[in-house]
This record gives structure tokens, C-alpha cells and sequence, in this order.
């Protein structure tokens, strides 16, 4: 038998280190110019810099905020037309072949459209994270909501309930683990829709703005910081939905 | 227990007939049942496994209208569940988001009592059935005969005119049958 190697606990670790190590070498090397590709500790110090005395954390609250307000209107839209068509066999005939060529529709596509509606300053960014938000939301709730057992139905209609009992206590607890995944989808896309409006419409405080300047003034160790940012920010978003994922579905077994 | 003959039947199944179509053949569930039922009675319809039991309490649950003659209750025809008729299913049932004791207040929804009376009447329950101590669990944790007992608390909470029963210790093991008997 062949021995497997022993996996240290920074495994996962291992080819970012590695990657960060051949930038580093191609830096000091001269391979690449450092005005396409600053060192990897030009980078790091501008993060320091721009978290500490410039501007990042004004700018990281404002596309938290607009994220924010995107996600919550986009995602609880989202929720509702999902468990209409679940729910409701006349909508999901009428809306679900609609929402489905919708959503064939690129997310981007709409940036022009909703631009004119909205405008491209605070409420246009907002429409579009919030467009981009929805899409996961419906679909997955669509899915969690249409096939709840019958026995349960049967049982809400022995104790009488109303439509908004039964949802409230039938439905959507039923649906809950497919609507946590599509909120977990929504989080991300209203996250990937927070920069894109902050890079296609009008210049505001934002990361994407920042990416925006980095690019102008030819600032790449800005453009860069950002990105480091952005990664960071994402990777801490789907540790707090696991987390809140795992506590929300503890109970049942 | 003597019942006066000369009481009025408050529950009356009057010549049902119910068929079902499976694969667009028509299979007869139910063919000609009359059967009344007083205040005070017990009754115990037994049959083989397919025979219909199931398919007659939905029908006085309400949950199923359409069939040839009529379930009466206090002579008028049933057409929709009520609170005054309760079942325990074959299976408990629950709803495994919620505690037992949440579970056995759900049927209260709809009772129209304050919140106060509510509770007292889910510990009351709860009681009656030997789960005090697991108002707090989770459906997950309680076993078959545990679960089987929230159910009953759960039917017997609104205090129903008609209790009916679908086999309701068939998933029992016998030394929590005998309990329950």
C-alpha cells in the first residue's frame, strides 16, 4: 500500500502561498512590470494604508449599505414570487414560463434598461442589485414550496388554517432549506451586482468606484488592494451564511 | 354504557359511495356505507388493509367532497374540516420545525381562545399524555410512541366532538399500545 502523506492543517493554504510566491519571485526577478503588477507587499501596504488612513472603510460602508438594501428588497421580493408560483398552481402556469426565459436573459443585460428607468445614480444601483438578487431567491423557493407533502397539507386543513397560517407554519418552514440555499445565491449575486453597479453607472463612494479610480490613475496596487478586499469581504459572507444556515435548520433531525 | 335508542345519530354516513381512479380505471373504495353514530358511542370499524377505513374518515374529516351520498353531522352535510373533529393519523404527523408543545398549540390556531387558556390547555395536554417533561423537544428526538402521544394531545386539545382515530397505535411497539389502551 502506498502511504498517503501526512495533510498539515494549512493545506488549503497551500496553492495560494504558492501563487503568492511566484508573484513575489516575478516582482523581484523583474519578470513582470511593476506598473501592471506591483509586488505583493506594495499591495498588502496600500490595503494598510487605504484601511487605516484613506478612505476604504467610508467606501466599504457604502457598498455594504447599497448591497444591504439591494439584497433585503430583492431577496424578500423574491421569496414572495417563489412561494406564489409554489403555491399557487394557476401563477406557476401564467409567471413560470415568463420567470424562466427572464432569467435566460444575462444579468448585465439590464444594466442599460434599468439605467433609464432608474437612473444611474443611487436608486439604479439599488434596482439592479436588487434584480440581481431576486432570480436565486424565486427559483429556489419556487422549488422548496411546490412540492410540500401532502400529508402536511392534509393536516393544515384539518386544523383549519387560513392561507397565511398554513404558509406561515406549513410552507415556508417546509421550504426553508431550499430557501436559505437561494438566499445564500442571492447574497453572493447581490454582492457581484454591488460592484458591477458601482463600475457601470455613475461614479459614487463605493469599492467599485475605487476599482474605478485605481484604473484611471493608473493606480494597479489600488486596483489590486480592492480585489483583495473583495475577496476577503466574500469569503467572510459565506462563513456567516453557513453559520446562520446551520443554526436556522439545528432542530430538525 | 346504555344508550337510548331514541337519541338522534349526531354523526350519520348515509349510502356513500366513494371510487377512485387509478390510471383512469375506476377502483370502488367505498360501496353503500350507512352507519349513525350517537353521542357516547365508540366505534371501531376494522377491516383488511385496503378496505376503505381511511377513505371514510377523510370523508367526515371533510377533506375529501367528492363522493355519491352524504356524512351528516347533526344533519348537515359536511363540507369542509372543523374544529369539532379531529383525527389522529396513522403516522404522528408533526411538524418538525416546531416543539411538541408547539406542535399540540398549532391546533389552537384557530380556537379563537386568549393566549393564556391556550397554554394552559397545551400543558394540560401535554400532561394527559405523559410529555410533560418534552414540551421543549424537537419531533426528531421524540420516539415513534412519544410522537404518536403529541399527536393525540394535539387532537384532543380542541376538545372535539369526534375523536377518530386511523390506526393510531398500528406503528406502536405493543408495550406502548397497552399503555395507551
Amino acid at each position: 500500500m502506498i502511504a498517503r502523506l501526512p495533510l498539515p492543517p494549512w493545506r488549503p493554504l497551500l496553492i495560494p502561498l504558492v501563487v503568492l510566491a511566484l508573484w513575489e519571485l516575478a516582482s523581484r526577478a523583474g519578470w513582470s512590470d511593476a506598473r501592471f503588477l506591483p509586488p505583493p507587499e506594495t499591495v498588502l501596504h496600500r490595503v494598510w494604508f487605504e484601511t487605516t488612513q484613506g478612505g476604504l472603510a467610508t467606501d466599504l460602508a457604502a457598498s455594504l449599505r447599497r448591497g444591504a438594501s439591494g439584497l433585503l428588497i430583492g431577496a424578500s421580493a423574491g421569496v414572495t414570487l417563489g412561494l406564489l408560483l409554489g403555491l399557487s398552481r394557476v401563477a406557476e402556469r401564467l409567471l413560470g414560463p415568463l420567470f424562466l426565459a427572464y432569467r435566460q436573459v444575462a444579468l448585465f443585460a439590464w444594466v442599460p434598461l434599468l439605467s433609464m428607468w432608474f437612473g444611474g445614480a443611487e436608486a439604479g444601483k439599488i434596482a439592479f442589485i436588487s434584480h440581481a438578487a431576486m432570480a436565486p431567491a424565486v427559483v429556489n423557493t419556487w422549488r422548496g414550496s411546490r412540492d410540500i407533502p401532502r400529508a402536511h397539507v392534509e393536516l393544515a386543513a384539518v386544523l383549519t388554517f387560513g392561507r397565511l397560517d398554513f404558509i406561515r407554519f406549513v410552507a415556508l418552514p417546509g421550504a426553508l432549506p431550499f430557501v436559505l440555499v437561494g438566499l445564500r445565491s442571492s447574497l453572493i449575486y447581490a454582492w457581484l451586482a454591488t460592484i458591477g453597479a458601482e463600475l457601470f453607472l455613475n461614479i459614487a463612494p463605493g469599492l467599485g468606484g475605487r476599482l474605478n479610480e485605481g484604473r484611471e490613475t493608473f493606480q494597479m496596487d489600488l486596483v489590486l488592494a480592492c480585489i483583495v478586499v473583495l475577496g476577503a469581504l466574500g469569503v467572510a459572507f459565506s462563513r456567516v451564511a453557513a453559520i446562520g444556515e446551520a443554526r436556522l435548520l439545528r432542530r430538525r433531525g | 354504557m346504555h344508550i337510548p335508542h331514541d337519541t338522534k345519530p349526531v354523526l350519520e354516513i348515509d349510502r356513500v359511495d366513494k371510487t377512485f381512479h387509478v390510471a383512469g380505471r375506476p377502483v370502488p373504495a367505498l360501496r353503500d356505507v350507512s352507519l349513525d353514530v350517537r353521542p357516547g358511542e365508540f366505534v371501531a370499524i376494522v377491516g383488511a388493509s385496503g378496505c376503505g377505513k381511511s377513505t371514510l374518515l377523510r370523508l367526515i374529516l371533510g377533506l375529501d367532497t367528492d363522493y355519491q351520498g352524504e356524512v351528516r353531522v347533526d344533519g348537515r352535510r359536511v363540507e369542509r374540516p372543523g374544529l369539532d373533529r379531529a383525527i389522529v393519523f396513522q403516522e404522528p404527523r408533526l411538524l418538525p420545525w416546531l416543539s411538541a408543545e408547539g406542535n399540540v398549540a398549532m391546533a389552537l390556531r384557530r380556537s379563537g381562545l386568549p393566549k393564556a387558556e391556550r397554554r394552559q390547555l397545551v400543558s394540560e395536554h401535554l400532561k394527559l399524555v405523559g410529555l410533560t417533561a418534552f414540551a421543549d423537544a424537537w419531533p426528531a428526538q421524540l420516539s415513534g410512541g412519544m410522537a404518536q402521544r403529541v399527536a393525540l394531545a394535539r387532537a384532543l386539545v380542541n376538545r372535539p366532538r369526534f375523536l377518530l382515530m386511523d390506526e393510531p397505535l398500528g406503528a406502536l411497539d405493543a408495550l406502548t399500545r397497552l399503555r395507551l389502551h
